[in-house]
């Protein structure tokens, strides 16, 4: 559905996006963390074809974004920095885009006012942040867009606004297999309504999956022997990450839940407990010897 | 409407009627205020001129007309038409200089190709509708009152101007938009365009003129005025020819083209930066330095006595102030003095002493130039360009409202000498001016040169149509031998002296005024006016040159009322005449005169008319304070006499002989030797001077007898 190829933009002398590539299915949401300054509002604003590459590709459908009507009509972007017309209320803006974009659902925008409860006579600038990116979201969501594109939508809102949008980000994406693509320089905030999750970090993907894969697959298991640890079993294993606290041995494996299990009690451990990882943690034993480094760009 | 057949036809859409709305919701106001602003500055202006006067004469007549002609007399509308087409683009296009706003009109389903299409649209709408409506209404009010000086074609004709300047000014503004990504630099930037034709060839002519003796440059500067903003402030003057629409609307054309084109390559990112094409900001950088450097020379070499020294300074300190500002400003730092910026001013600075060098030597030979003589078959000698120009441009004159505005003189025959005499004669002056370059230059500053210079204008017009200009300072002393046989051939005369032109048929009176009297005679009949003006003619054609560049006032005014019935009826008082100088060396009208017993009344007679005569020696030439020189401090001339006449050493001169001697021969030369006051018997003193050469032998003798006591 979305699709970015080997994409690479420079400022001037700073290169913002060095050989960037990700790929989104269709009805998926795919989160894009990184800290200030990483290159996601560019490769954002390259998705939403504002901006145009100085190499690779963007396409959605198959189609390259930048100066296309066609696919430009199914997108909604919501940037970080809001703009709207000076001194338009929020009906203003609706009626503006309703002439503008040729999806645009009316019966939508009126019922979605019930959820936002926000006065569509009121001047936009007039709205507090918060309500200035429900506003926007408001919009976007009665664009009834194919792909929504969010520049931090969820940053600096409080903790029942933050749940509010990402309900409304999740149900569109399930009624209507909205794609949605995300970014946030947080990732614990994405972790749970995005299917795919893409790092990137001084313009370049450090790495990109699906999280569904990475947490049916990696887990972390703390075991004690009675006696000494079998020799075999860390070669049996193949442990992403080790560590020996007193007795116990903390391993983070890939694999089968059930399969590990079976593994592990074929060496007879007096004690064997799976814990749940965070994604953080997964990530950062993904990326191995990188995964330390830039601990500090997931918190 | 012919777009939507262009959106029938195209994927893409002309425009998109959507942006459209938007535009007339948010910046309809400019339109409506634009109308407003033009309602009250032309029709309202035309109501309360027509309730001030009640019985309005013609003069105030041709103020309505004035109104629709884009004079000086109509800033507020002026100032109208060149602000707001300008401020219209900034507005519309105004989202593509910040960042967020430029954000979300590209993040639309609109492609860049219509988002400008639209706001051009907008814009043509905001700007075009109200002067349509101004113009209807002006068209209302002025046939409600029954003007009948302003025509319909004259609102019309004003219509059209408005719009070609408003279309113009706005796209020239649309089109720097989309190469800069500040609304303040897309403003200033816009009008630097506009005045950039001029402004740059002004300054090259001006800097040509400093290195290029001979260089002419008042006939270049003259002749074409390239600033569109300029040149609508003189089309009250000089009107609006064909090529000139023609050219204007393809710079729209162009400036549409250009505009589209950069759009559609500008990264949106540039938003906030001066120059958004990395290409671009060279020219920008060192257009600009080229330009200052060029404006701060002209000054100092004005300011500063045509000091080369001081020009070298102000080319130094203007291009590296220009230079540094536009790296800060395209740096948007204040860190700029890197090894890399500084290179590229010293390539600039290389470049710039290798051309000065080339000027010097004037190594394509500009200066020594003369064509052949053989291949001239013309040459154009006056002291202006003016006549040139005038012919090449011509002016607005308004015959049919009889505009006293205007000056309707005796059409001055271009000056073009023919004739082989004067053709060599001319040629010869230039190749004396050429050849004395080097003592010009030293004349230059002394203190008499500004009394005694001139300036000449050549103009060769060669066998094979090709045109050489020549224009020069000189020190017409130095050139009196070779000036000589120029001013008295025949053809010069024809050409400098309107009496050999004038029809006797045409003149029904001549009237000789005598000055500081009430002395006066009148001809009126035609046989009269024939004889004077048949005499004068003769005594003009006899005339020396050091006659006529003598400094010795006249005896009378001639003034010839001409027999014109339109121009009597129509002006009363401004009738139109002409005016000629009785100079003492006209033997033959003094003849004329004295044989038809009107002499005596028409000049001032030493026994009828002056009681006694006072000559001084001049204090400022005799080394005495330069505050005791009287003519500066006397309140009056009476006073003078009265204080000169109890001071030793004075001339005080009775006897008639002598009084027509000195009377022949004083002269109103600046600064002579001697000072010489007649005064009058109604009271009145005529005053002027000797220099030594022209003072006769008595009072010569007279002060050489005072020194010597």
């Amino acid at each position: 559905m979305i699709e970015a190829a080997r994409v690479s933009k420079q400022f001037h002398e700073i290169e913002a996006l060095h050989d960037v590539s990700l790929s989104v299915h269709k009805g998926s949401i795919y989160g894009l963390v990184g800290s200030n300054g990483a290159g996601k509002t560019t490769l954002l604003k390259l998705l939403a074809g504002i901006y145009q590459p100085d190499s690779g590709q963007l396409m959605i459908d198959s189609e390259s974004v930048f100066e296309n009507n066609a696919i430009k009509a199914r997108t909604a972007f919501i940037p970080d920095n809001l703009y709207f017309f000076p001194n338009y209320t929020i009906q203003d803006m609706a009626n503006f885009y309703g002439l503008i974009y040729p999806k645009w659902n009316k019966e939508r925008y009126l019922k979605l006012q019930d959820v936002f409860n926000i006065d569509v006579k009121r001047r936009v600038k007039t709205l507090s942040k918060g309500m200035q990116r429900q506003y926007a979201l408001w919009m976007g969501l009665a664009m009834m867009p194919d792909v929504m594109i969010l520049d931090e939508p969820i940053d600096g809102l409080d903790p029942v606004m933050r749940h509010k949008v990402k309900n409304l980000i999740i149900q569109d994406v399930a009624d209507r297999d909205m794609t949605a693509i995300i970014s946030s320089h947080n990732l614990r905030d994405l972790e749970d309504i995005c299917d795919y999750i893409g790092i990137l970090h001084q313009g370049k993907m450090l790495i990109q999956k699906d999280l569904d894969d990475l947490k049916a697959d990696v887990h972390k298991i703390q075991v004690a022997f009675a006696g000494e640890i079998p020799p075999t079993l860390l070669q049996d294993i193949q442990a992403l990450h080790q560590e020996q606290r007193g007795s116990v041995l903390i391993l983070i494996v890939r694999g089968a839940h059930n399969e590990i299990i079976r593994r592990m009690q074929s060496y007879h451990p007096a004690i064997l407990d799976i814990l749940p990882l965070t994604l953080e943690e997964i990530f950062i034993h993904e990326m191995g010897d990188n995964g330390y480094e830039i601990k500090n760009v997931l918190y | 409407m012919k777009w939507g057949i262009m959106v029938m036809k195209s994927k893409t859409s002309f425009i998109n009627t959507g942006i459209l709305r938007n535009d007339f919701k948010s910046f309809g106001w400019i339109g409506a205020a634009y109308l407003l602003a033009l309602l009250l500055s032309i029709p309202l202006k035309i109501l309360m001129m027509s309730s001030q006067t009640e019985n309005a004469n013609i003069n105030d007549l041709y103020m309505y007309l004035r109104i629709f002609l884009f004079d000086q007399n109509s800033p507020l509308q002026l100032m109208l038409l060149i602000l707001v087409p300008v401020l219209t683009g900034l507005l519309l296009f105004r989202y593509m200089q910040t960042s967020p706003a430029a954000d979300m009109a590209h993040s639309l389903p609109i492609k860049r190709e219509t988002l400008y299409n639209t706001h051009i649209t907008a814009g043509i709408i905001f700007l075009f509708v109200p002067l349509i409506i101004t113009a209807l209404v002006s068209w209302a009010v002025i046939a409600g009152l029954g003007i009948e000086t302003v025509t319909g074609l004259h609102i019309l004709t004003w219509l059209g101007i408005s719009l070609l300047f408003n279309l113009l000014f706005f796209m020239t503004s649309v089109a720097t938009g989309m190469f800069t990504g500040m609304s303040v630099v897309q403003g200033v930037l816009s009008y630097i365009l506009l005045l950039l034709p001029t402004g740059l060839l002004e300054l090259l002519l001006h800097n040509m003129k400093m290195y290029t003796h001979g260089f002419a440059y008042s006939y270049y500067s003259h002749n074409i005025n390239l600033s569109p903003l300029l040149r609508l402030t003189d089309i009250s003057s000089y009107a609006l020819q064909a090529a000139e629409i023609t050219a204007y609307l393809l710079v729209c054309i162009a400036l549409y083209v250009a505009g589209r084109f950069f759009y559609q390559r500008r990264q949106l990112e540039a938003a906030g930066n001066a120059i958004t094409f990395d290409l671009l900001s060279p020219i920008f950088k060192y257009g600009v330095t080229f330009c200052s450097m060029l404006m701060l020379g002209s000054y100092f070499y004005g300011t500063q006595n045509e000091s080369m020294g001081w020009t070298y300074i102000a080319y130094f300190l203007g291009s590296l102030l220009a230079y540094f500002l536009c790296e800060i400003l395209l740096n948007k730092s204040l860190h700029v003095f890197s090894f890399k910026i500084l290179k590229g001013y010293g390539a600039y600075s290389l470049i710039i002493i290798m051309l000065l060098a080339g000027l010097h030597i004037d190594f394509v030979g500009y200066e020594k130039r003369q064509p052949a003589l053989a291949d001239v078959e013309s040459v154009y000698m006056d002291n202006s360009f003016y006549s040139l120009y005038e012919k090449n441009r011509p002016r607005v004159t308004y015959p049919e409202n009889n505009d006293p505005y205007f000056e309707n003189r005796l059409d001055r025959p271009m000056p073009v000498y023919t004739e082989a005499d004067n053709l060599a004669n001319i040629y010869s002056l230039h190749q004396k001016i050429i050849a004395n370059k080097a003592a010009e230059k030293g004349s230059l500053f002394s203190d008499n040169r500004k009394l005694q210079y001139e300036k000449v204008c050549l103009a060769y017009n060669l066998k094979n149509g090709q045109r050489v200009y020549r224009e020069y300072s000189i020190t017409t002393p130095m050139y009196a031998k070779t000036l000589k046989p120029i001013y008295e051939a025949t053809e010069y005369k024809a050409l400098h002296n309107e009496i050999l032109r004038i029809d006797p048929a045409k003149i029904n009176l001549i009237s000789i005024n005598v000055p500081d009297t009430t002395k006066n005679v009148k001809l009126v009949t035609p046989e009269q006016i024939k004889q004077a003006i048949d005499a004068l003619q003769k005594d003009t054609l006899n005339q020396t040159y050091e006659e006529m560049t003598s400094n010795r006032p006249g005896w009378a005014n001639i003034e010839m009322l001409v027999n014109d019935k339109h121009s009597y009826e129509n002006h009363g008082d401004n009738m139109q005449a002409y005016n000629l100088s009785w100079n003492k060396s006209y033997a033959n009208f003094e003849q004329w005169l004295k044989k038809n017993g009107l002499y005596n009344q028409a000049r001032i007679i030493p026994g009828e008319d002056i009681v006694y005569a006072i000559v001084e020696r001049n204090a400022a030439n005799t080394g005495k304070d330069m505050a005791k020189s009287r003519v500066k401090v006397i309140p009056t001339l009476q006073l003078l006499i009265q204080d000169l006449e109890k001071e030793p050493g004075i001339l005080k001169i009775t006897d008639q002989d002598q009084l027509e001697l000195c009377l022949r021969n004083y002269t109103s030369v600046e600064q002579p030797t001697y000072n010489m006051f007649f005064v009058l018997k109604n009271g009145n003193i005529l005053w002027g001077g000797f220099s030594e050469d022209d003072a006769p032998d008595f009072v010569k003798e007279h002060f050489a007898e005072q020194k010597a006591e």
